[in-house]
């Protein structure tokens, strides 16, 4: 089981804070939401667990350790940040190889997770071909690609069809069922509220609250995700 | 280490833009000696003789230099172009190990690149050679010290592109910044600084000084541009380890 652990989260553009002193654990062997209006710290909080952005104050760290510090990174946290990170002229099964390559994962690996995402057919064509849904399956496949311990995937239900989002609530169950550790960031919430176990709420870079969807949802006497999430962040406005 | 240089060669194996580069070097190292021999004894031009290996072993340098850079420099710029950055950085987050990495694969390119230049200028020149009637010598002349120099060359244009695209991180850009360098600023700066001597110690200069016995000698063209590639790719490892995503 791999722990992933925020604490004291800081990140600061000038004297925009983006993420401000965000300290929470998602649990292993559940599914936790992680919601925010745009703007809200999300995506930034993810990048600075993955090494991509760093901290200005703070700590995120996968099993103790800084992303970076990590052996065999693939393997500890399968991440989607973007559907758009493949070169558009190279196939699906390439873009596959390369990433499996630089981690030393068998390339029989890389059909597998292929067909996991239902893109087997489409492998050898270019990405630049892809639909936004089949290129969210294949940052998907490239998630799973390490058949990791922890999942992190940001907005992973862009682009899907309806299809889609079952498919992709069912699959994100069960990875969770196997122990692994998911957070999900979405602005999905009803979809949402199927799939994770606990929620972590942030507004305007602050973590609101973190808990088990069902005490928040019954402390505040509600069944809807989108009514408890407008009652506990304020509008963002947006610069004209 | 090995890993990574493998998933580098990969990634160049897999994209359009290493084979079109390499199409267009070869292609002109194969004609060029053809389109030499055509023009030698016309005009003010000499007839060929068993000197002018030499300068069919050196003529394709250029170009094809212009072509590797174009390599490295899609190879380093390309990932921030197409956000391909994202899932190698998650791959390799360390980006020390990641860009000596790619320093190797575009290096190993270059080089492969400059011996298929070697053998296309070998077989070319001695057919165009034996057509004018002139003795083919490769062991003659400093033909081998230029043949060698040529993969050598290759790869240290390369590595000059891959540098260049990761300190700018925009392909656009760094074509145009290595254009202006090169036909602009190297033009303008031994004017500018009444130093005519300053342009054979420029990149470009220095890159024909290797092959030639000029103003500079090899040795020490070779030590300036050994030098230039420690810079740029210095700076390119400080933008790298700085950058965010």
């Amino acid at each position: 089981m791999t722990r992933l652990q925020f604490t004291g989260l800081t990140k600061r553009y000038g004297h925009v804070t983006a993420v401000d002193d965000l300290t929470f654990s998602p649990a292993p062997g559940r599914v936790t939401g992680f919601v925010g209006n745009n703007g809200a710290g999300k995506s930034t909080s993810i990048r600075m667990l993955l090494g991509l952005t760093r901290p200005t104050a703070g700590t995120a760290t996968v099993d103790g350790s800084p992303y970076a510090d990590l052996p065999d990174p693939l393997r500890a946290v399968g991440a989607l940040v973007d559907p758009n990170v493949f070169h558009p002229g190279r196939s699906g099964r390439n873009a596959l190889r390369v990433l499996g390559r630089a981690a030393d994962i068998p390339a029989a690996r890389v059909d597998e997770v292929l067909g996991l995402v239902d893109l087997s057919d489409a492998a050898g064509r270019r990405v630049g071909g892809y639909s936004l849904g089949m290129r969210q399956r294949l940052a998907l496949a490239a998630a799973l690609l390490g058949d990791p311990a922890a999942l992190v995937l940001d907005e992973p239900a862009n682009g899907l069809d309806p299809h889609g989002v079952h498919w992709l609530r069912q699959l994100i169950r069960s990875l969770a069922a196997e122990g692994r550790t998911v957070l999900v960031s979405s602005h999905l919430l009803a979809e949402l509220a199927q799939t994770a176990d606990d929620v972590a709420v942030l507004d305007r870079g602050r973590l609101v609250t973190h808990q088990p969807m069902a005490d928040l949802l019954a402390a505040a006497g509600s069944t809807s995700l989108e009514d408890v999430f407008l009652e506990l962040t304020s509008p963002v406005r947006e610069s004209s | 280490m090995n890993r990574l240089l493998s998933a580098e060669l990969l990634k160049l194996r897999t994209t359009r833009a290493l084979y079109v580069a390499v199409t267009v070097a070869l292609a002109f190292a194969a004609a060029l000696p053809f389109i030499i021999g055509s023009m030698a004894g016309t005009g003010d031009v000499e007839a060929l003789s068993v000197r002018s290996l030499l300068e069919l072993a050196r003529a394709p340098v250029q170009l094809a230099g212009g072509a590797v850079l174009l390599v490295g420099l899609f190879a380093s710029a390309g990932e921030y172009r197409h956000r391909t950055v994202l899932l190698t950085r998650l791959a390799a987050p360390h980006t020390g190990r990641l860009l000596v990495a790619k320093l190797g694969a575009v290096a190993l390119v270059g080089a492969a690149v400059g011996v298929a230049i070697d053998l296309l200028t070998l077989g070319a020149g001695a057919v165009v050679l034996h057509q004018h009637d002139a003795r083919f010598s490769p062991g003659s002349n400093d033909v081998p010290r230029v043949l060698l120099l040529v993969p050598v060359v290759l790869a240290l244009y390369a590595v000059f592109g891959l540098a260049v695209g990761a300190v700018l991180r925009s392909t656009a850009g760094a074509v145009g910044a290595v254009l202006v360098w090169a036909f602009v600023i190297e033009g303008v700066l031994p004017a500018v600084t009444g130093s005519p001597h300053l342009a054979d110690r420029l990149p470009s200069g220095a890159f024909k000084a290797l092959l030639h016995h000029g103003a500079v000698p090899p040795a020490s063209a070779g030590a300036l541009l050994a030098a230039y590639a420690v810079v740029l790719v210095a700076a390119a490892a400080v933008m790298e380890r700085r950058r965010e995503l």
